[in-house]
């Protein structure tokens, strides 16, 4: 039996490699960081505790395994009486506890450079209401202030500009739900009846490569040689199979022979076969149950070079576009007044 | 005693079985009645997992036996409210009426007399009230799925206001009161075997069965007791107030300014606040949270000592960590709160503490391995349960200090990451110290043996099918894709990570499949089992000193305790030419 025993933990260790090292392949990986105001710390924290506990992994599982066949029944073996040691103890108790403490401080400092006030320069505020299923959002207008009559609001389209500090006040009309972009680090739950805050940083833009088909990210910088398409082109999603898996492209959409592209740091007119790229946004996802739609509450979000940036807010100013403005004067204004004070 | 409680033998059917006063016959009542509600979790988790694999693909067989009904759509398919009603239920069920009646109903009421050397608990009666108001609980929430508009749905932690107003989703309409008043009489059942674990640790020990001579496993129940008596009243008390926000129309948890769909002003009176909610419902369920791993953790401990031959490791360090997580799991329950609004200087408070907790879990793992070193091992099918649960155990316990770095927290929090970090503790963890305590203890509770090749399939195939099942789960956290969406595939930056949800998926449904082996062991050896002598293993308790099985009021003569649970391979036991001496065996000289 003992021997059957050993083939089967033997088996049940060969079983375990393989997908091991499958999983360590993908191990680690977060989504694309694109947060540059703490985001890089984020991951750092993150990978000197995957390291960190990797160790101990090794340490504590190796040594269960080792103990396990050094020591296990034979003829003869007779098992140490011994009820501890104290020392040790001591030991093994006081190193975690230094490390954790260690580890607090680390955290701490991160933690309160993300939910304390943004620093630098005023950041850009957007208002965020949340309700079954969709993202609102409002930007104070020229005249900087909320609740005036040249605010502009949308619906499940957000616009930042890249590099520039934002800070999101939202709250929920209904249940509560939960602000996650996950390329910038940043989750908060939108609860009704109060105000929550955050702020964030994106120094990237998401761009889709017409060529390989595929999702890339540039400082505006790196975008200056290249022609993004800002219109045109609309994306096509088509299920593999079963799984629900999709591939995705981006293809032309509708029959204009010149449309807006960014190039050089200017907004120009080209035909469309031209792009290299077209400017995508990132997803901005509900991660607490709020209903049967949850699944499918996703917001856009566009992080933008100054150009394209300037060129949605006049764009908006101009069309004073107020997506679901009862939303926000019927409700927000009318219940929550204090909401809008700077 | 009585002479009626001393021989329930004599007593009718009814009497024995359905309003028992022997703690065995109770903790029998619980066993079976988590086997049912456990073969009901795991099938909703098996519905879970197909919808995550084959989003909108029908469910073979069931789907089309149950067109209309339940959880599935005309064409048999997982419908998006019928997916929130199995996750929810999936996890209400395994906490309330399966993890918890199981380790501290099942195993603790079974085991505790028999350790502490007494006939039955302080108090028989309030024992088996226990058990019926917990299967009242049960049948509640299980009539929920029988009500037009579903069960709950709201997630098994229920926040406000989805699970209040019941506009805001079909399952908070009665649905979300059934299970107000399933989990009041769970957790009031919780209360009340805590109450009586208490009082007969206490005050029923056999004599010379001191403080630091009892087992294990009965310390591990004897501070989950202080949980389930202290922590569980705020749990009833917060089910309460939501039930009167339901059903009186009040508003503890609803604000000012609250509106439904169609931007209609609700909520009663306004000014509560559904962060009250969280507090509350946490304040207990972090706790619970231990509740679900402290009992495996006394049961691991004694199985390992036992096989290992070797007395345990730091017997006062273990029982002052389990005291210490009892002490710091009450101020813990914030961490489950960093993104939610409250105020970012708590939260550094509960990132400390959480942290900390780490330290009496790491020195448990620590003693473990400390018990082995140098051990005369035995791989028994207990003991090979126990060192997987010592092994998964240590996964959870390094992922949560993940959770407890706050700025990594924002990022995993409400992600799959959470999901693998609780199964591997509550599953891998305690459910496996559970099949290790079943092979233990089959023996005492029904003079059989089980058998020893169907155990050892069962073992491997469900080690290997829970990391396929739960370890992939950390690589969608670390995706970013969130819990409790009907499906994944809408997001395109979760579209990466699909092929691992069908990996997890068939490995889920692997363990399901593996879970059928345990049954048939379960039934065989009922059956067919070896004959079983009154101490199979050579294990010092006070439970092997008597027959197997154990007669219905436990021992003919309350024993005399001379010694710790843990003498195995001792001077004592070396006079007797055997490497283990019974608790109440008088001192070879």
């Amino acid at each position: 039996m003992r021997d059957k025993r050993r083939w089967i933990l033997a088996a049940l260790a060969l079983g375990f490699a393989p997908g091991a090292a499958w999983a360590a392949l993908d191990f680690g990986t977060l989504a694309p960081d694109l947060n540059s105001a703490y985001g890089g710390q984020v991951d750092s924290l993150y990978g000197l505790l995957f390291k960190l506990v990797l160790l101990l992994f090794i340490g504590t599982q190796g040594a269960l395994a080792l103990f396990v066949l050094l020591f296990r029944h034979k003829k003869g073996r007779a098992a140490l009486y011994s009820h501890g040691h104290p020392a040790a103890e001591w030991i093994w108790t006081l190193i975690p506890v230094v490390l954790l403490t260690g580890l607090y401080f680390q955290q701490k400092k991160l933690w309160d450079l993300m939910r304390g006030p943004a620093p630098g320069a005023a950041p850009l505020t957007v208002q965020v209401f949340a309700e079954q299923f969709a993202w609102h959002f409002r930007y104070a207008g020229p005249d900087g202030v909320f609740g005036t009559a040249d605010d502009f609001m949308t619906v499940n389209q957000m616009h930042v500009r890249a590099g520039e500090n934002v800070e999101i006040h939202e709250s929920a009309k209904d249940v509560i739900h939960s602000f996650f972009i996950p390329q910038a680090r940043l989750k908060q739950d939108a609860v009704p009846g109060m105000l929550s805050s955050a702020w964030f940083e994106m120094d990237k833009v998401a761009c889709w490569d017409l060529k390989r088909q595929t999702l890339v990210y540039f400082t505006p910088e790196e975008l200056n040689p290249k022609k993004v398409a800002l219109e045109g082109f609309a994306l096509n999603a088509q299920k593999k199979d079963a799984t629900g898996e999709k591939s995705y492209r981006y293809l032309p959409f509708g029959k204009a022979s010149k449309v807006d592209m960014l190039y050089e740091g200017k907004i120009v007119r080209l035909p469309p076969g031209d792009a290299d790229y077209v400017q995508c946004p990132v997803e901005i996802a509900c991660s607490q149950l709020c209903g049967i739609g949850h699944y499918r509450m996703i917001g856009y979000l566009y992080v933008d070079t100054p150009e394209t940036y300037s060129r949605w807010w006049k764009q908006m100013v101009k069309d004073k576009r107020r997506d679901d403005e009862s939303k926000w004067t019927g409700i927000w204004d009318k219940d929550y007044p204090q909401f809008n004070q700077p | 005693m009585s002479e009626t409680t001393l021989s329930p033998s004599s007593q009718g059917f009814f009497r024995r079985f359905f309003w028992p006063s022997d703690h065995k016959v109770v903790a029998y009542q619980y066993f079976v009645t988590v086997a049912l509600f456990m073969a009901l979790g795991g099938f909703l988790a098996m519905l879970i997992r197909w919808q995550l694999a084959y989003p909108g693909a029908p469910v073979p067989l069931f789907g089309a036996l149950m067109q209309n009904h339940f959880f599935f759509d005309g064409a048999g398919r997982i419908s998006p409210q019928g997916y929130l009603q199995l996750t929810t239920m999936h996890g209400t069920i395994m906490i309330f009426l399966v993890m918890i009646p199981l380790l501290t109903g099942g195993f603790g009421n079974y085991l505790i007399p028999l350790q502490v050397g007494a006939r039955d608990m302080a108090f028989p009666f309030l024992n088996a009230l226990a058990y019926w108001i917990y299967l009242a609980g049960g049948l509640v929430l299980f009539a929920s799925f029988f009500l037009a508009q579903g069960a709950s749905e709201a997630g098994w932690t229920a926040y406000a206001p989805l699970s209040e107003v019941s506009t805001a989703t079909p399952g908070s309409g009665s649905g979300q009161v059934f299970w107000l008043i399933g989990i009041f009489l769970a957790g009031f059942s919780s209360s009340l075997s805590g109450m009586n674990f208490l009082a007969t640790i206490a005050k029923m020990r056999a004599p010379g069965m001191t403080w630091g001579r009892l087992p294990m496993t009965t310390w591990s129940q004897l501070v989950t007791a202080f949980f389930q008596v202290l922590a569980t009243p705020v749990l009833a008390a917060a089910v309460s107030l939501m039930f009167m926000d339901k059903v009186f129309g009040t508003s503890f948890f609803l604000p000012t300014g609250l509106h439904d769909s169609d931007d209609q002003l609700i909520g009663g009176g306004g000014g509560g606040h559904p962060l009250l909610w969280q507090h509350l419902f946490w304040f207990y369920s972090h706790p619970a949270v231990y509740i679900l791993v402290l009992p495996a953790m006394g049961i691991a401990s004694d199985l390992i000592s036992t096989f290992a031959r070797k007395p345990l490791f730091g017997y006062k360090a273990m029982v002052a960590a389990m005291t210490a997580i009892m002490g710091l799991g009450f101020v813990v329950w914030g961490h489950h709160m960093f993104v939610s609004g409250m105020s970012p200087a708590m939260a550094t408070g509960f990132a400390m503490t959480t942290l900390l907790i780490a330290v009496p879990s790491g020195v448990k793992v620590f003693n473990w391995l400390g018990t082995l070193w140098r051990a005369n091992i035995h791989l028994t099918l207990p003991m090979l349960y126990a060192l997987a649960f010592v092994s998964m155990f240590i996964v959870g316990g390094l992922s949560g200090i993940f959770m407890a770095a706050t700025p990594v927290d924002v990022y995993i929090h409400d992600t799959y990451y959470v999901i693998a970090h609780f199964h591997y503790v509550v599953f891998g963890g305690s459910l496996f110290a559970s099949f290790g305590a079943i092979h233990y203890w089959f023996p005492k509770m029904t003079g059989r043996m089980m058998n020893n090749k169907l155990g050892l399939a069962h073992w491997a195939i469900s080690l290997l099918a829970f990391n396929g099942t739960f370890f992939p789960m950390h690589l969608l956290g670390e995706g970013g894709e969130m819990r409790r969406l009907a499906t994944s595939t809408e997001y395109q930056y979760l579209q990466p990570l699909q092929h691992w949800n069908v990996f997890i998926t068939h490995s889920a449904f692997l363990l399901g499949a593996a879970q059928f082996i345990f049954l048939i062991n379960l039934i065989y050896s009922l059956q067919k089992g070896e004959k079983a002598p009154a101490n199979p293993w050579g294990a010092n308790g006070l439970e092997w000193t008597i027959p197997s099985p154990a007669p219905a009021h436990n021992f003919e003569k309350i024993p005399r305790v001379y010694r710790g649970p843990y003498e195995y391979s001792g001077p004592e036991a070396a006079k007797l030419g055997r490497d283990w001496i019974a608790q109440d065996e008088e001192p070879p000289r």
